[in-house]
C-alpha cells in the first residue's frame, strides 16, 4: 500500500494537478479524489477546495464521484460541547442571524412597503387637480389604508415593469423584423434625443435661472428656490426624453446590455446598502416618469380640453394673466412636475391655445373641421401664422428667450423619436396644465373651472384622443409641409425655420417611432381578435346552433348573460377554443393522410416557415381582417354543416332522447365526480383507444374508397413511393391561406380555392413535385364538388350516429341499473355520463367481437374455451384485488380525508355529520391516485423506494401472471390495516373509552369530533420532535465545527477516511497521510480571523469518532461491493457481467503485466486500472485501450476521450471495479 | 492586470502544451499585451461548408479562469455565428453551471469546432444556406488579412493567402483555356411563363356566397322566438 508519490518518477511526463496544470509540490502534493483517470486524475487540495467554494458542489462533474473530506480538529475539541461554549456559539450565530435578518427587514420594508406606496402616491399625484387637494391625499397612515395602498402600488409597478419588458419584447422583435436601416436609425437615434433634450434642458436651466432674479414680480417664495427649481428642470427634461423612451422600451434596451445582476444584488440583499437605495430610487422614478408620461399628461390635458369645452374665454384671459405674471408660479407648483419647463418656454402655452381653439372648434362640429383635408391646409397655413405668433410673443422675452425656446423645440423633436410624440405632448401640456392650474389658483380673477363634475376616467380618455389627434395632426402637418411647400417653405420663414432646420432627421425618426407604435396597437389589437373575440363568437354560434339539443332557448342564454356574464363569456369562449382546436386536429390528421399538396391551400401549422406572430407584425391590418372574415364565415358554415344539421336529424329520428340533461346540480355531477371524469376516465380513454390512431385510420379508408370511386386516387392519396418526407411541399403555395387559426377539411366552403390552386400549380414551377397527376380533366370540379358532398354527408351521418347510438345505450344500461333500488338516483343522470357509459359499452362489445374473431380464426373452439376459463380465473383474482384497491381502500381514505378536514370544518359541533359515501369514494380514489403517482415519480414528501418497488414488480408482472397472496400481503394489508388503525383507534377511544370516564354528552361528542385532528396533530408532533432533535444535533455540529475545526483533508479514491499510520508500510504513504492533515486554505483563514491557534496541525489530528460525517470510503465500497453483489445476483445485465469478464481478464486472472502493476503500485492503483478497464472495455475500444491498460494506464488519456464516458457506463464499471477490488482484498491477490 | 497568478500560469502552460501538441485545424495564442484575451484560428473541417475557410475568433478569460468559464467570439464573418456575438455553448460563459476546470484552451476549441459543424441554433447564432456558408468560407482568410491584428498574430496565413491566389490564379488560367477551346452551347434564357392568376368569375363567387349566407342562416330561421310556454 503505497501513497501517490511513489508512483511520480516511474512516469516520464509528471503528473498535474487537473485545475491548475501545476504539479505536486512537498507542502501541497497532488491527490486523485475521484473515479477520473489519465490526465484529469490529480488535484491539489487547495485548487479543489477553491473550485467546489466556485461551484457549490460536491462531486466530481465527469465522474460524479462525490469528494471524500474528513474534518481535522483541533486537538482540544470535546465530543460534546460544554453548555457555555455552546450558549457562546449560540449567540454569535443569533447575532449572525439577526443582523441578515434585519437587512431582509430593510429590503422588504423598501420593497414591499415605500416603494409600492411612494408608486400609489405618485398614481394619486396624477390625478390631483389642484395642489390643497394633493395635501389631502398626504400620507394617511391608517393601517388598512396603508395596506391596500401598498398592494395597489405594488400591482402598479409590476404592471409598468411588465409593460416596459413587453415594449421592448416587440420592438426587439420589430426590430429584427424590419430593415436594419430603420433600426439603425431608431438605434441612433435614441441617444441624440436624450442628449439634446439634456443640452436643452440645462440651456433652459441657465435661461430660467438668469430671468428670475430679474423678474418683476417674483413675489412667489424665496428666491433660492427659483433658482434651484429650473436646474432641477434640465434634469427633469432628460427625465422626461428617457421615460418616453421607457415607453418604448429603450431604458430597458440600456439595461439589457448591462452585465447580469443577480438577483439577491439587485434587492439588495448583498452589496453595498447603497445599491439597494439606487435601485428603489431608480424604480421610483422610473415608475414617476412612467405615471407622468401615460397618466399625469394625458389627463391633464384632458382638463384642458374639458376646460376648454366648457368656456374657451375664460382659459384664454386665465393665458393673458399667465403672460403677464410669469415666473409667480414656480413656487407653489412643485406639484406639477412636467409642468415646471424652464419659463423660457411659456409662450408655448399662448401657440398651444391658438392651436386648441381651432381644434375645440373642429371637434364642436365647425364648418371647416370636418374633413382631413382642410385641417391639413388648415396646418400647413394657419400653422405658419401660429408660429409666427409664437414668434411675435418670444421676442418680447429677448432673442436669447427665442432661441432656447427653438432649441428646445428642436430637443424635443429629437426625443419624439422614441417618445412617439410624448415629450412633447409633456411639454406642450405641462404648460397647459400649468396654466389651467394658475387659473384655477389665480385669486379670484377667473371662476374656479376645475370643479366640472367630469369622470377622472373621461378626462383621461378626452386627453388621450387630443394627443392622439394632435399627433396626427401634427403628423399630417409635417408631411404637408414638407410635401406641398418643399425646402424653400422651411428657408424662407426664419422662425419655423429653425425650428424645422432639424426636421428632416428628426421627422424620419419620428416616422420610425411611430411605426413601432403602430405595430404593436396592431398586433395586440389582431391577437386580442384572433384570439379572444374570434372564440367567443365560435362559441356562442356553438351555443347557438346546439340549443335544440340541449333544451335551451335564446331568452335563458340572455338571462344567464344577464346573471353572469363574466362565467357566461368564459364557458363561450372555452368551447369556441375547444371548437377549433378539435377543427385543427382534424385538419392536420387529413393532412397526413392525404397527398402533400392537397390541402396546401390551408396553412400547416408545422411547416417552419410558417410563423404566425411575423405575419401578425408584417402583413397589413386589411389582409388579416379579411381573413379573419372569411375565418368566421367558414367555422361558422362548418358548426351548421357538422353540429346544427346532424342534431337536428338526431332529434327528428329519436325525439324521446331530447333535450339532454346536462344539468350541474345533481348529486352526480358534484365535483369529486368531475374530477373522476376529467383525470381517470379522459386518460384513459386516450391511453387505451387511441382515437387519433382510429380516426386516421378510418379518414384513410374513406379516402381510399371513394377517391377509387370518383377516379381521385391518384389525387387525393401519396403515390405508394411517396415517403412522409416530401410534406408541406407546397406548404407555401398560394398566398389566400384562409383561417388564421385553425382549418378543416374538404367542405365545399372552400372549392373555390381550392379550385384556384389546382387551375394555379401547374404555373408555379417550384410545385411540381406536389403538382397533381391529372388535372386536365374537364369533369375535374364536379368531382371535387362530388367528393366534398359525399364527405359531408358522411360526417353528418357520423355525427348524428356518434351523438345517437352511445345516448340510446347508455340510457338503456342506466336504466337498468336503476332498477337496483339502492341506484335508483342514477336513472337521470347527467349525459355526459349517460354518454360515456353508451361509448365505453360499445367499444368494449366491438372489441370483445374483433378479438373473439380473431382468436377463433386461428384456434378451434377448445383452446378459446380454456383461455376464458384462465382468464376466468385471472379476473377473479384481479376482481378481488381490485375491489379492496379500487373500492374499499379509497373508501377509507376519503372518510378519513372526512373526518379529518371536511367535518370539522363544514358541520356544526350539535349537528352529526352525513357521510357520502359515493363522494367519499371517488375523493379517495383521487388521492389514492395521485399518491400511487407520486410514489412512481420518485420524489416529493411522500416517495418511498420501498413501495416503488412493490409498484414496479406488480407493473413487471402485469396482469396474467397476478399474484393475489403476494399483493395481499404486500401492498393491499398494509395500506388497509395503517388505514384502518388511522380510522379505528381514534373511534375506539373516543367512543369506547372516554364515555367511561362520564363526562357529560357534550364533552364527549366534542371529543368525538376532534380526536382525529388530535391524533393527527400528536403524529405531527412526534416527527417534528425527531426533526428538532437532528436540528439541534445539527446546530451543535456547526457550532463545534466553527470553534474546534481546524481544516479538512481530502481523500484519495479508495483511500479509508481515518488515516491508520501502522498499515503503511512505505514512507511516501506515510508523507502523503502526514501533509494530508496540514490546514487548508479554510483552516488558514480561519486561524488568521481568530487569532485561537490551539490548532497543532502536524500530523496529531484528532478526528472525532462521535460527530463524524462522511462515511469511510472501505465500509461504502465493502457495502457497495456486497450491494452489486446482491444486485446483480440473479439477473446481471450483460453490459456489467461482460465488464468484469474483462476485469478479471485484465486485472487478476490473466496474471503477468497486471499482477506486476499491482505489485509496483499496490492495490489502490491496481484498483484504479480496473476502474479505467472496466469502463473502457465498455466502450467497446478493446483492443486500443486493452493495451493501454495493460502497457501503461497511467499514460495520459487525452481529456475528451473521458467525456466520452457516459455516466451510466461509469457508474457500473465502479460497480464491477469495486466488487473486483472486494474479490481481492479478500483472497490476498495483490502481492 | 488583475488576473490571478494561478489563472496566468494556468494559461501559460496551456500555452506551452498547445505549442507541444497542436491540435488539428487549430490554432490560439494569447494577445501580446493582454494574457487573458486569447486570438484562434479554425480551419474549416473538410467536408463540410466551412472547408477551406479560415476563422478568426476571441476567447476571452476570467479573472479566476480555470474557475470560471472563458467566453468565445467569432469575429470572421461565417454563416454559423453572428460575428462578434457571444457564442452560446456549454463551454462558455453562457453556461456558468456546466462549467468544468478540465477543461482547456484546446479542449474548448475542439468543442468549438465541432459545434460549428453542427447546426443548432443557440445564442449568437444565426441560421444560413450552406451556399452562403461556402461563400463565406470562400472570402474568409481575404476577411481576416484586412485586421492588422490578424497579420501580426497569424502571419502565416498572409502566406498562405499569397499561395491560395496563386493557385486560384493558375486554375482561372486553366478554365479560361478549357472555354476557348469548347466555345459552343450557350444557354438560351428560358421563357418566363407567368400567366396571370385565373380568378373565380364573379357569378360563381356570388352563388357561392349565397349558399354560404343561407347554410348560416338556417338555424336562425329554425329557432322559435316566440317566448317559452310556461
Amino acid at each position: 500500500m503505497e501513497g501517490p508519490s511513489a508512483v511520480a518518477g516511474y512516469e516520464e511526463e509528471e503528473d498535474v494537478c487537473r485545475i491548475c496544470r501545476m504539479p505536486g509540490e512537498p507542502d501541497s502534493p497532488l491527490y486523485y479524489p475521484c473515479q477520473c483517470n489519465g490526465s484529469i486524475r490529480w488535484v491539489h487540495q487547495e485548487c479543489l477546495l477553491q473550485w467546489l467554494k466556485h461551484s457549490s458542489t460536491v462531486s466530481c462533474e465527469v465522474c460524479k464521484h462525490p469528494f471524500t473530506f474528513s474534518p481535522v480538529y483541533a486537538p482540544d475539541a470535546p465530543s460534546r460541547l460544554p453548555l457555555w461554549e455552546l450558549l457562546k456559539g449560540l449567540i454569535s450565530k443569533v447575532t449572525r442571524g439577526s443582523r441578515i435578518v434585519a437587512r431582509l427587514n430593510l429590503v422588504l420594508t423598501v420593497w414591499l412597503v415605500i416603494v409600492p406606496y411612494a408608486t400609489s402616491w405618485l398614481w394619486r399625484l396624477a390625478f390631483a387637480k389642484t395642489w390643497s387637494m394633493q395635501e389631502d391625499l398626504l400620507p394617511q397612515l391608517a393601517p388598512l389604508q396603508l395596506l391596500s395602498d401598498c398592494l395597489f402600488g405594488s400591482f402598479l409597478s409590476a404592471g409598468i415593469v411588465f409593460t416596459f419588458l413587453g415594449a421592448t419584447a416587440i420592438k426587439e422583435y420589430v426590430r429584427q423584423l424590419q430593415e436594419p436601416v430603420l433600426a439603425e436609425d431608431a438605434r441612433q437615434a435614441e441617444p441624440e434625443g436624450v442628449v439634446a433634450a439634456f443640452n436643452a434642458g440645462l440651456r433652459d436651466g441657465q435661461e430660467g435661472a438668469a430671468q428670475h432674479p430679474v423678474g418683476p414680480e417674483n413675489v412667489g417664495g424665496p428666491g433660492q428656490q427659483n433658482v434651484e427649481v429650473p436646474q432641477a428642470e434640465g434634469l427633469q427634461l432628460l427625465g422626461a426624453a428617457a421615460a418616453g423612451g421607457a415607453g418604448a422600451g429603450g431604458v430597458l434596451e440600456v439595461d439589457n446590455g448591462a452585465v447580469e445582476v443577480p438577483f439577491e444584488e439587485l434587492i439588495g440583499m448583498q452589496g453595498p446598502i447603497l445599491n439597494l437605495l439606487e435601485n428603489a430610487i431608480t424604480v421610483l422614478v422610473s415608475n414617476a416618469l412612467f405615471l407622468g408620461a401615460v397618466v399625469m399628461v394625458p389627463f391633464h390635458v384632458g382638463r384642458l380640453v374639458v376646460l376648454a369645452l366648457e368656456g374657451s374665454p375664460v382659459l384664454r384671459s386665465g393665458v393673458a394673466r399667465l403672460q403677464g405674471l410669469k415666473g409667480s408660479f414656480l413656487v407653489p407648483e412643485v406639484m406639477d412636475k412636467l409642468a415646471q419647463v424652464a419659463a423660457s418656454l411659456r409662450e408655448e402655452v399662448a401657440v398651444v391655445s391658438n392651436w386648441s381653439e381651432p381644434l375645440v372648434r373642429s371637434v364642436t362640429g365647425g364648418p371647416n373641421g370636418s374633413s382631413i383635408s382642410a385641417l391639413t391646409s388648415f396646418l400647413a397655413f394657419g400653422g405658419e401664422e401660429t408660429w409666427s405668433k409664437a414668434v411675435g410673443n418670444s421676442t418680447a422675452f429677448g432673442f436669447a428667450a427665442e432661441e432656447t425656446g427653438s432649441l428646445s423645440e428642436n430637443s424635443s423633436f429629437a426625443a419624439n423619436v422614441s417618445t412617439l410624440g410624448e415629450v412633447i405632448n409633456a411639454t406642450v401640456s405641462g404648460n397647459i396644465s400649468e396654466a389651467s392650474n394658475s387659473t384655477s389658483l389665480l385669486p379670484g380673477g377667473v371662476p374656479k373651472t376645475a370643479d366640472l363634475d367630469v369622470s377622472d376616467a373621461t378626462t383621461l380618455f378626452a386627453g388621450y384622443s387630443v394627443l392622439v389627434l394632435g399627433l396626427c395632426l401634427w403628423l399630417t402637418a409635417w408631411y404637408g409641409v414638407k410635401r406641398w411647400r418643399g425646402e424653400s417653405v422651411l428657408h424662407r420663414q426664419r422662425g419655423v425655420g429653425a425650428v424645422i432646420a432639424a426636421a428632416p432627421e428628426a421627422g424620419r425618426q419620428v416616422i420610425a417611432g411611430v411605426r413601432y407604435f403602430m405595430t404593436s396597437v396592431k398586433v395586440s389589437f389582431l391577437l386580442g381578435l384572433e384570439l379572444g373575440v374570434f372564440p367567443l363568437l365560435c362559441g356562442w354560434w356553438l351555443d347557438f346552433c346546439t340549443f335544440a339539443l340541449l333544451g335551451a332557448t335564446w331568452p335563458d342564454r340572455l338571462a344567464f348573460l344577464e346573471a353572469a356574464p363574466f362565467t357566461c363569456a368564459l364557458l363561450h369562449w372555452l368551447s369556441g377554443v375547444i371548437y377549433m382546436l378539435q377543427l385543427s386536429v382534424f385538419a392536420s390528421l387529413n393532412r397526413e393522410v392525404l397527398r402533400p399538396g392537397v390541402l396546401s391551400f390551408l396553412r400547416d401549422p408545422t411547416d417552419p416557415n410558417y410563423n404566425p406572430f411575423r405575419d401578425l407584425v408584417e402583413e397589413p391590418l386589411h389582409r388579416h381582417l379579411r381573413r379573419v372574415a372569411l375565418s368566421l364565415v367558414i367555422y361558422g358554415v362548418l358548426v351548421v354543416l357538422l353540429v346544427f344539421i346532424p342534431i337536428r336529424l338526431a332529434l327528428a329520428a329519436c325525439p324521446a332522447l331530447f333535450p339532454l340533461n346536462l344539468r350541474f346540480s345533481d348529486p352526480f355531477t358534484e365535483v369529486p365526480a368531475d374530477m373522476l371524469l376529467f383525470h381517470i376516465c379522459i386518460p384513459f380513454t386516450v391511453e387505451h383507444f387511441k382515437p387519433r390512431v382510429t380516426v386516421k385510420w378510418l379518414l384513410a379508408r374513406w379516402f381510399e374508397v371513394v377517391g377509387s370511386a370518383l377516379g381521385l386516387a391518384e389525387f387525393l392519396l401519396p403515390a405508394p413511393g411517396d415517403g412522409a418526407g416530401n410534406g408541406n411541399g407546397n406548404g407555401n403555395g398560394n398566398g389566400n391561406g384562409v383561417a388564421p387559426v385553425g382549418e378543416q377539411q374538404l367542405v365545399a366552403q372552400m372549392a373555390n380555392l381550392e379550385i384556384d390552386e389546382i387551375a394555379e400549380t401547374p404555373n408555379l414551377p417550384s410545385n411540381e413535385a406536389a403538382a397533381p397527376p391529372d388535372i386536365s380533366d374537364g369533369l375535374f370540379p364536379l368531382r371535387i364538388v362530388l367528393l366534398i358532398l359525399l364527405g359531408w354527408l358522411t360526417l353528418l351521418g357520423f355525427n348524428a350516429l356518434a351523438v345517437l347510438v352511445p345516448l340510446s345505450v347508455g340510457r338503456a344500461v342506466f336504466a337498468q341499473v336503476a332498477r337496483i333500488p339502492v341506484a335508483s338516483a342514477v336513472a337521470h343522470c347527467n349525459d355526459i355520463y349517460t354518454f360515456g357509459v353508451g361509448c365505453y359499452v360499445l367499444w368494449g362489445g366491438g372489441a370483445a367481437v374483433r378479438y373473439l374473431v380473431r382468436y377463433l380464426q386461428t384456434h378451434d373452439l377448445v383452446s378459446m374455451a380454456k383461455q376464458v376459463c384462465a382468464w376466468a380465473l385471472i379476473s377473479c383474482k384481479a376482481a378481488v384485488l381490485l375491489t379492496l384497491w379500487l373500492g374499499a381502500v379509497p373508501l377509507l381514505v376519503g372518510l378519513l380525508f372526512e373526518l379529518l378536514v371536511v367535518v370539522p370544518l363544514r358541520v356544526p359541533v350539535d349537528e352529526s355529520p352525513v357521510f357520502l359515501l359515493y363522494q367519499d369514494w371517488a375523493l379517495g380514489l383521487l388521492f389514492l391516485k395521485i399518491w400511487t403517482r407520486l410514489v412512481m415519480i420518485g420524489q416529493g414528501p411522500l416517495a418511498n423506494d420501498a413501495w416503488r418497488a412493490r409498484f414496479e414488480q406488480i407493473q413487471a408482472l402485469g396482469l396474467r401472471n397476478v399474484r393475489v397472496m403476494w399483493t395481499l400481503r404486500e401492498i393491499i394489508l398494509p395500506v388497509l390495516s395503517t388505514l384502518l388503525t388511522a380510522l379505528c383507534a381514534p373511534y375506539v377511544a373516543a367512543r369506547g373509552l372516554f364515555p367511561l370516564t362520564g363526562s357529560s354528552l357534550l364533552v364527549s361528542s366534542l371529543v368525538y369530533r376532534f380526536i382525529w385532528q388530535w391524533c393527527l396533530a400528536a403524529a405531527v408532533l412526534w416527527k417534528t420532535a425527531g426533526l428538532i432533535r437532528e436540528w439541534a444535533r445539527d446546530l451543535h455540529n456547526s457550532i463545534r465545527d466553527e470553534r474546534y475545526l481546524v481544516g479538512r483533508t481530502l481523500h484519495n479514491f479508495g483511500q479509508p477516511a481515518e488515516p491508520v499510520p501502522s498499515a503503511a508500510p512505505t514512507p511516501a504513504a506515510s508523507e502523503h497521510h502526514s501533509t494530508g492533515v496540514e490546514p487548508s486554505w479554510f483552516a488558514q483563514l480561519r486561524l488568521n480571523e481568530e487569532g485561537a491557534g490551539p490548532a497543532n496541525s502536524e500530523g496529531s489530528a484528532y478526528t472525532s469518532p462521535q460527530w463524524e460525517g462522511p462515511l469511510h470510503e472501505e465500509q461504502e465500497v465493502a457495502s457497495e461491493a456486497v450491494g452489486a453483489d446482491e444486485f446483480f445476483g440473479r439477473d446481471r445485465p450483460s453490459e456489467v457481467t461482460s465488464a468484469m469478464e474483462e476485469m478479471r481478464v485484465w486485472g487478476g486472472t490473466d496474471g503477468g503485466p497486471s499482477r506486476s502493476a499491482s505489485g509496483v503500485y499496490g492495490p489502490a492503483r491496481a484498483f484504479e486500472m480496473g476502474c479505467a478497464a472496466g469502463e473502457r472495455g465498455l466502450e467497446s475500444r478493446a483492443q486500443l485501450t486493452r493495451q493501454k491498460s495493460l502497457h501503461g494506464a497511467e499514460q495520459s488519456e487525452s481529456v475528451d476521450a473521458e467525456w466520452a464516458l457516459s455516466q451510466e457506463v461509469r457508474r457500473r464499471a465502479g460497480f464491477a471495479a469495486q466488487a473486483r477490488y472486494k474479490q481481492q482484498c479478500e483472497s490476498g491477490d495483490f502481492r | 492586470m488583475a488576473a490571478d497568478k494561478g489563472c496566468i500560469r494556468r494559461l501559460q502552460k496551456e500555452f506551452k502544451q498547445l505549442c507541444k501538441e497542436p491540435p488539428p485545424n487549430i490554432k490560439a495564442k494569447p494577445s501580446p499585451d493582454q494574457i487573458l484575451e486569447w486570438h484562434y484560428v479554425l480551419e474549416g473541417s473538410a467536408g463540410t461548408a466551412f472547408e477551406g475557410g479560415v476563422y478568426w475568433g476571441k476567447v476571452i478569460f476570467p479573472k479566476d479562469y480555470p474557475f470560471k468559464a472563458p467566453s468565445i467570439r467569432m469575429v470572421t464573418p461565417n454563416g454559423r455565428f453572428a460575428p462578434n456575438a457571444k457564442i452560446c455553448m456549454s463551454m462558455t460563459d453562457f453556461h456558468p453551471e456546466t462549467w468544468n476546470p478540465m477543461w482547456s484552451v484546446a479542449s474548448i476549441l475542439t468543442g468549438l469546432l465541432s459545434f460549428m459543424n453542427d447546426d443548432v441554433l443557440t445564442s449568437g447564432s444565426v441560421s444560413s444556406t450552406a451556399a452562403e456558408k461556402k461563400q463565406l468560407a470562400a472570402v474568409s482568410l481575404e476577411w481576416n488579412l484586412k485586421s492588422p491584428i490578424f497579420k501580426k498574430l497569424f502571419p502565416e496565413y498572409v502566406e498562405e493567402s499569397e499561395r491560395r491566389k496563386e493557385r486560384q490564379r493558375a486554375e482561372e488560367l486553366r478554365e479560361r483555356s478549357r472555354k476557348e477551346s469548347g466555345q459552343s452551347g450557350t444557354q438560351q434564357g428560358a421563357p418566363q411563363d407567368s400567366r396571370s392568376k385565373q380568378g373565380l368569375p364573379l357569378w360563381a363567387g356570388a352563388a357561392i356566397g349565397c349558399v354560404l349566407l343561407g347554410i348560416i342562416l338556417l338555424p336562425v330561421l329554425t329557432l322559435d322566438f316566440a317566448p317559452p310556454v310556461k
